[in-house]
């Protein structure tokens, strides 16, 4: 049973884009035969209240539960996050949190990001740190947005390691950066949809062991075939492939099964 | 049948581009050495060429050679040129020495023409801003407009493939690959509605191959324009 990690729900501002709703999504996701979609509404990088943002992508008639299941996101900038935070977890039944600092405007260090990373781990999710929405060399001439440095997730996992936490977004050098501090932490993972390059995947499981890859596609934003066929072609035993296609999304979300 | 029209030696480990050929998921990849890096001296580039030619006697019929090509050398570097071409490599391959339609490249694709060789050309667009000579799609477009008589390919869908698209749209000898670091929705049904599915070619640039792979097999297309793009349109352009 196919779980993708990382799917989106709503338009992008900056291109025409297929599949962009919920009915859209439904469509798209039996393609790369995911029966659980983990999906950010596209809209909390852009809006301002982030709860707004997951109320509208729930509100739409093409949302599907049990097939898509809500990733909430919060910016501890905001006034009231604390509650938004408790609405999304408890009333709208949001799986994890993510994080999108350089959309947001804060940086990782900062004393309002650990409060929020706290207090998301008190509430029992995992933390998806977003490194980035898009390749940085791609972004609207006058609207670029850098990736999260490094260092800021450095920072963040040695000053809290207890807890959950997702890299969502991730190159494969930054995950190879980060490894000191994945293997201080209680739990990391890193979300593998974001340009996997020649043969690093078997060199992911290698060094990470197979339990620390989750499948994710970025639909409708990528081609969900594209990170689909890296797992499914890659020289791991089947069962690393189970784990990284549905077993570990299932772990790290609380998803049972 | 999986044409790669855009693969690199010494860049990176080139157990990439073997490992392809020797597990057979390609059957035919264009190959070029970057030894050198941007500005390659002319020894340099007698070194990139000749691990290319030793790729093509490893792996006969299965290599594509094309020549690495630095338009700041002037008549060694067309010397070169003509040796790589007369030798049996199929195309010139320009990265970020010049702009590609800076006149100095001009002499190189006199001598392609003669030889019927296919130019594959480097350009991005980055919002983080191109290298000092990196192209942008528009200079490879220039470079095809004045020499309407050779075939070129534009790299990794241009860059920033909507913009790529455009500047290929109007220009029937250049040709767009879709290889490249990107799998962004609707990029190669956009690259196939402006140029047309006769002027799209399969290509990896050394990334993982299934990665690209998933990009055609993701893209709503017939099957028939499926293997245009994975091989017959390789196939035709290069005589296969």
């Amino acid at each position: 049973m196919i779980v993708d990690a990382n799917a989106y729900c709503g338009r992008w501002p900056f291109r025409r884009l297929s599949f962009a709703d919920a009915s859209g999504l439904s469509a798209l996701l039996p393609r790369s035969g995911a029966s659980v979609a983990l999906v950010t509404p596209i809209a909390v990088a852009f809006y301002r209240d982030c709860l707004s943002a997951v109320e509208e992508m729930l509100e739409d008639p093409g949302w599907e539960t049990p097939l898509m299941l809500p990733i909430g996101a919060v910016n501890p900038c905001f006034p009231g996050w604390q509650q938004d935070l408790e609405t999304m977890a408890r009333d709208l039944g949001c799986l994890g949190i993510r994080l999108l600092p350089n959309y947001h405007g804060y940086q990782l260090c900062a004393e309002e990001a650990l409060a929020l990373v706290r207090t998301v781990h008190d509430l029992g999710l995992p933390v998806v740190i977003t490194m980035r929405m898009q390749d940085e060399r791609s972004h609207h001439w006058r609207m670029p947005v850098p990736a999260v440095p490094v260092d800021d997730v450095r920072f963040l996992l040695r000053e809290l390691p207890r807890g959950r936490y997702v890299l969502s977004n991730v190159s494969w050098y930054e995950v190879q950066a980060l490894r000191p501090e994945l293997d201080m932490v209680e739990e990391a993972a890193w979300e593998m949809s974001y340009k996997p390059p020649a043969s690093y995947l078997e060199q992911a499981v290698r060094m990470l062991g197979s339990e620390r890859v989750l499948y994710g596609s970025g639909a409708p934003l990528q081609y969900p075939e594209a990170a689909l066929l890296v797992v499914e072609q890659a020289r791991i035993s089947d069962d690393d492939k189970a784990r990284i296609l549905g077993g570990n999304a299932r772990r790290v979300f609380g998803l049972g099964g | 049948m999986i044409v790669d029209a855009h693969a690199h030696l010494d860049l990176g480990p080139n157990e990439v581009v073997s490992d392809m050929l020797d597990q057979g998921l390609v059957d035919i990849t264009a190959i070029s050495s970057l030894i050198g890096g941007a500005f390659p001296t002319l020894d340099e580039l007698r070194r990139a060429n000749d691990h290319v030619f030793e790729w093509m006697r490893r792996y006969p019929g299965r290599v594509l050679g094309f020549a690495y090509a630095n338009p700041r050398l002037g008549e060694p570097g067309v010397t070169e040129l003509e040796r790589c071409l007369s030798g049996g490599m199929r195309g010139v391959k320009l990265w970020i020495s010049t702009l590609a339609d800076d006149p100095r490249v001009d002499p190189l694709m006199r001598v392609a023409e003669r030889a019927g060789a296919v130019v594959l050309a480097h350009a991005w667009v980055k919002t983080t801003g191109n290298l000092p000579f990196e192209s942008r799609p528009e200079h490879v477009r220039n470079l095809a407009r004045r020499f309407p008589r050779v075939s070129f390919v534009l790299a990794h869908f241009g860059g920033e493939w909507e913009t790529g698209a455009k500047a290929a749209r109007d220009c029937d000898n250049l040709y767009v690959d879709t290889s490249g670091s990107l799998a962004e929705m609707d990029m190669v049904e956009y690259l196939v509605r402006q140029v047309g599915i006769e002027r799209v070619l399969f290509g990896t640039d050394n990334m993982n191959l299934h990665y690209c792979l998933g990009k055609i097999a993701g893209a709503r297309l017939s099957d028939a324009d499926r293997e245009r793009i994975l091989w017959g349109n390789a196939a035709a352009l290069f005589g296969l």
